[in-house]
């Protein structure tokens, strides 16, 4: 596939600050008309990811498109069908929200001005009222009113709902899946916990310390990661069970019980663990997107110290 | 869409500029207020051109004062949007850069040109009206006025740049207030103890003085102008 | 009944689940409509694709019906097989009971006893 299949796709994508990598080599894939969650812990590089794909942040190396288009080469194309919903709100703090919306207004060739005052309705935000001064909830539904009324076939929001109450995160949630079902559009979605969005999810990509971990359909992560319980009758080592495969990733152990978290499962590995822990028996367990989650970014913790 | 970043650029610099244009009129005003007060308890009666035999001096005293505000005015077009992080809300939108930067730039020298016009007429009107007493001479006054627009342009161009480097207006403009006294203070201190300087002539030495800072004041504004909308072009994030 | 992120149970088969026992339970009847894909998602803030495929899957096991640009709709022979695969879910949720029990090295008659207190004290509140 090309980068064109793709609304969002980044080639080897790297941002160094200094010697620190904040983000190191990856390699987004979002499909059209997905809602793609953006997983990863606080400082794991989301929000210097997210920056490079809006052409806020230079990348050290590497590429971004946007709907196909190269936002080193064309950035006011790439981005003319781009919405941002930022952590919190960026637009002027000094200006009323009418006055907000009268700059977009003016700033911005797409804008529907019917569109922002049903949204502005809707979202029950009195426009008299100064940004600086807003709820947060208030505050991230502006957010959002000022990225869907350009009408913008690519969402992107960088972790839209820390620090809401729940009432105003459901609301929020309920809005963006609203957004996402009026029109064909591609919602990317950033967030420190699946825990909120994973239903609405339908591809997932994991980041950990910079690195993409895990990028695919939210069921085939379900469907291949599994964990592997064993009873084995004489004691073995982390490393060697790491040695069996590489798709071993969280291993937990509770007096003689080792429980293995297996990527890309098959019955095969499953069977290889066992004969190499000499287990009699084995156990297989689903697990909730939460634990894979947290098995994989354990795992990959383990693997690496 | 141009228009509309003009107006957002000048509401950006307006709490700057007013700051500086109260600086600006404050020795005048003053003045005029202490020249009415005198003019009311007197029996002789002062006419107006009382108080303009002081109008240049108060004018060029104000101007001095405004000094320390002008940086902020340039400062606030890129720092002030770090700062708010506004420069993400602009950045992320379909707005090509060089209209967000030409923009500013035409705010800023518009806003420092203000000054720079009521220096100029405050200084020659009186001239001009009080052909036969005027405080200063035509070529001093000349002189004086060339090294008043310069310090301008320098204390203006750094605020611009170092608001391209720094993360808000507020360390923008002290860096520039303090770089601009470090040059004024180290250089009279090297005519107060450098041999060689101290041996020109008192009369020479201060032309001399006034010579090196207007010039360095003039390059200073001139790359620090250039060098920093070069940053905001080619630089991803404002 | 909710939908429960820490539960790993895919999320498409807990919205069938949300489904069967809404019909086993009489909240929607024979040639009842039910909630367009559209609004399940948005009432239940899960991925439209995903309710898609809970449907198709009621759809297949003959419990709803779609009829064309209408909507979906309880099938009138809907309910049978509704109730068949609420029994097998629940099914599973006492074999986790019954694991439990056995791993705690209980009786199969402390288990029983068990079931039917539970059973007695769920009845009784649902009752008052």
């Amino acid at each position: 596939m090309t980068s064109t299949d793709f609304a969002i796709s980044t080639d080897l994508l790297t941002r160094r600050f200094g010697k620190r990598i904040a983000v190191d080599g990856i390699s987004l894939a979002v499909p059209r008309g997905a809602i793609y969650g953006f997983i990863g812990l606080n400082g794991a590089g989301k929000s210097t990811t997210i920056r490079m794909l809006l052409g806020l942040l230079a990348p050290t190396s590497g590429t971004v498109h946007l709907n196909g288009i190269n936002i080193a080469f064309d950035p006011v194309r790439a981005k003319s069908r781009v919405g941002y919903v930022p952590d919190r709100p960026t637009a002027y703090p000094w200006m009323r929200v009418q006055e907000v919306i009268q700059f977009c207004e003016g700033a911005l060739p797409d804008w529907s001005p019917t569109l922002a005052s049903s949204l502005l309705k809707k979202y029950r935000i009195d426009p008299r009222t100064k940004v600086s001064r807003l709820s947060k909830g208030t505050g991230a539904k502006l957010s959002l009113l000022l990225a869907l009324a350009h009408d913008p076939q690519i969402l992107i929001l960088d972790e839209p709902t820390d620090g809401l109450d729940p009432i105003a995160r459901d609301e929020f949630f309920e809005e963006v899946l609203r957004a996402s079902l009026d029109s064909p559009r591609t919602v990317l979605i950033s967030s420190h916990s699946l825990q909120d969005i994973q239903r609405a999810t339908d591809h997932l990509g994991f980041l950990h310390d910079g690195r993409l971990i895990f990028q695919g359909r939210t069921d085939e992560l379900l469907g291949t990661t599994k964990r592997v319980r064993l009873l084995p009758d004489s004691p073995i080592e982390d490393a060697a069970l790491r040695r069996l495969s590489p798709d071993v990733s969280h291993i937990a152990r509770e007096g003689r019980a080792i429980t293995v978290t297996l990527r890309n499962f098959s019955p095969a590995a499953a069977e290889s663990l066992r004969s190499a822990a000499h287990s009699p028996n084995l156990d297989v367990a689903d697990l909730s997107l939460d634990d894979a989650f947290k098995d994989i970014v354990k795992g990959m913790e383990a693997a690496c110290s | 869409m141009f228009l509309t970043l003009l107006r957002k650029d000048w509401r950006l610099a307006k709490p700057a500029f007013v700051f500086m244009l109260a600086l600006f009129l404050a020795p005048t005003i003053l003045s005029f207020v202490m020249w009415a007060y005198a003019r009311g308890i007197s029996q002789a009666g002062y006419p107006l051109a009382g108080f303009f035999q002081n109008f240049q001096t108060t004018v060029l005293a104000g101007f001095a004062g405004s000094l320390l505000a002008v940086p902020a005015v340039a400062a606030c077009q890129l720092g002030r949007e770090k700062r708010e992080r506004s420069a993400d809300f602009v950045g992320a939108m379909p707005i090509p850069r060089y209209r967000i930067v030409a923009s500013k730039l035409t705010v800023t020298s518009t806003i420092i040109s203000i000054p720079a016009l009521l220096v100029t007429f405050g200084a020659i009107v009186p001239w001009i009206a009080l052909a036969n007493m005027p405080s200063l001479e035509w070529p001093t006054l000349f002189w004086y006025l060339k090294l008043s627009l310069y310090t301008l342009l320098g204390v203006a161009g750094m605020g611009w740049l170092f608001s391209c480097l720094l993360a808000s207006e507020i360390y923008a403009t002290a860096l520039s207030i303090l770089v601009a006294t470090t040059i004024g203070i180290g250089l009279s201190l090297a005519f107060n103890t450098l041999p060689s300087l101290r041996a020109i002539p008192p009369g020479l030495q201060e032309s001399y003085f006034l010579f090196i800072i207007s010039r360095l004041a003039l390059w200073i504004g001139v790359i620090s102008f250039a060098v920093g909308t070069l940053i905001a072009l080619f630089r991803r994030t404002l | 009944m909710a939908l429960r992120s820490d539960s790993n149970l895919p999320v498409f088969q807990q919205v069938a689940d949300l489904i069967r026992h809404a019909i086993s339970s009489g909240v929607f009847a024979p040639g009842d409509a039910i909630p367009s894909v559209r609004a399940q998602s948005l009432k239940l803030k899960v991925n439209p694709n995903t309710i898609q495929r809970a449907y198709e899957e009621l759809e297949r096991e003959g419990i709803i019906e779609s009829r064309r640009g209408v909507g979906m709709f309880v099938a009138a022979a809907g309910e049978a097989p509704a109730r068949a695969s609420a029994t097998e879910s629940i099914r599973d949720a006492f074999e986790q009971g019954v694991r439990i029990s056995i791993a705690a090295g209980l009786t199969r008659a402390a288990t029983d006893a068990a079931y039917s207190r539970a059973w007695q004290s769920q009845r009784s509140g649902a009752k008052s």
